[in-house]
């Protein structure tokens, strides 16, 4: 929120932190590049289905999840997510 | 002719839903589709989270996604209404501001990658009624599913194309495929995913709970949707108000998978089983089983 619009609303609040429902699914976007988890019963139900164990995406690729994360890096997403390095 | 297209995956077809990623791998060579996939993609990133927190981590996460599928020369297939939306947005976004572009592109360069916005984005029903053509999807049409009572669930973004052309795409190929589409009377009413972010109850009593009764009423015998998002709240729905006594039991059906049923693949080839509603009955009215 702006301060421009903290003057017009001013009983508004300006959050400083992601509710859960919103950290949760941008905490996983930043380590494994993707919003849910891949879980390994979803991996058999692929393997079982005739396609790859793990998507061919940031599921199964380190560099991509690396890049992800230092494009992200410095912005508010990042910051208001409140990563914190030892965390991984 | 063989058409090529990026295939962008998003989050919850490849981890949640595969049945409606190895449908449209099966289906794809039928209608001279080639999907090249997008070694590397991310999230797109979700619109209803990451643009709100961050509109800047927003773009940058999404031209990275655009300039991967731009290194392959091939426009991208979204297969999420979600995708298509963020995907395609922020193209515009981006290559309608050469400045923006700059920018963009300094933060892309660390990566050595580049985005000039040669590449279009295409939603899956754009590319089947404009690239494919319906001719061709009738003609490649192996078993017809003309018993089969539909009601479809759009989902939000495809009001967003154009003139609403995506959702018109969608009816035009339900009638090609002779699938009969129940007027339930709550088609344009949200699921309730972007609400189930912040409370999924709250989703499941204001919107879910609604869509699902008139389904009900209407006497559907499945639920389509092209949207990933939608098929997962409603889904998750019927499972959680069982604890409220309320029994939908609506299989539910991708788009893909409907389509591949039509053109002749069996519910267990391409995953219609393995979904947490089950699809007995309708596999049954379908005459598979145990095929």
């Amino acid at each position: 929120m702006s301060d421009d619009e903290l003057t017009l609303y001013p009983w508004r609040k300006r959050v400083k932190t992601l509710p859960k429902s919103f950290k949760n699914p941008i905490v996983n976007i930043i380590r494994v590049g993707h919003v849910p988890k891949l879980a390994s019963t979803r991996e058999r139900i692929r393997e079982n289905l005739g396609i790859n164990r793990k998507p061919p995406t940031a599921y199964h690729d380190e560099k991509a999840r690396l890049e992800l994360k230092e494009l992200v890096k410095g912005t508010d997403l990042y910051d208001k997510a409140m990563w914190d390095e030892r965390d991984e | 002719m063989t058409r090529n297209y990026a295939l962008f995956l998003g989050c919850y077809i490849p981890s949640m839903q595969p049945f409606a990623e190895a449908s449209l791998r099966r289906i794809a060579p039928l209608l001279k589709m080639k999907l090249i996939d997008m070694e590397g993609a991310t999230c797109c990133p979700v619109p209803e989270i990451v643009r709100l927190v961050d509109y800047d981590a927003w773009l940058y996460v999404s031209a990275r996604n655009l300039a991967l599928a731009e290194s392959e020369g091939e426009d991208i297939l979204a297969l999420c209404n979600g995708c298509w939306e963020t995907l395609h947005e922020a193209r515009e976004a981006i290559v309608s501001d050469p400045e923006l572009l700059t920018e963009v592109n300094s933060h892309l360069s660390l990566f050595d990658k580049r985005l000039e916005g040669k590449i279009k984005v295409k939603h899956f029903l754009e590319v089947i009624v404009e690239d494919v053509g319906l001719q061709s999807l009738k003609a490649s049409i192996k078993k017809p599913l003309s018993n089969l009572k539909v009601g479809v669930q759009y989902g939000c973004k495809l009001y967003k194309s154009p003139e609403s052309k995506f959702v018109t795409y969608f009816d035009n190929i339900i009638e090609t495929l002779g699938v009969k589409a129940i007027e339930y009377g709550a088609e344009k009413l949200c699921c309730g995913f972007p609400l189930s972010l912040y409370s999924l109850d709250e989703a499941m009593e204001e919107r879910a709970k609604f869509k699902l009764a008139k389904m009900q009423e209407a006497k559907v015998d499945c639920l389509v949707t092209a949207c990933p998002g939608c098929f997962d709240v409603l889904e998750k729905a019927q499972l959680l108000l069982k604890r409220q006594d309320l029994h939908y039991e609506i299989p539910m059906l991708s788009l893909t998978e409907l389509m591949a049923l039509s053109l002749g693949f069996r519910p267990q080839e391409i995953g219609v089983d393995k979904h947490r509603v089950k699809t007995d009955a309708l596999i049954a009215k379908l005459g598979m089983v145990g095929n």
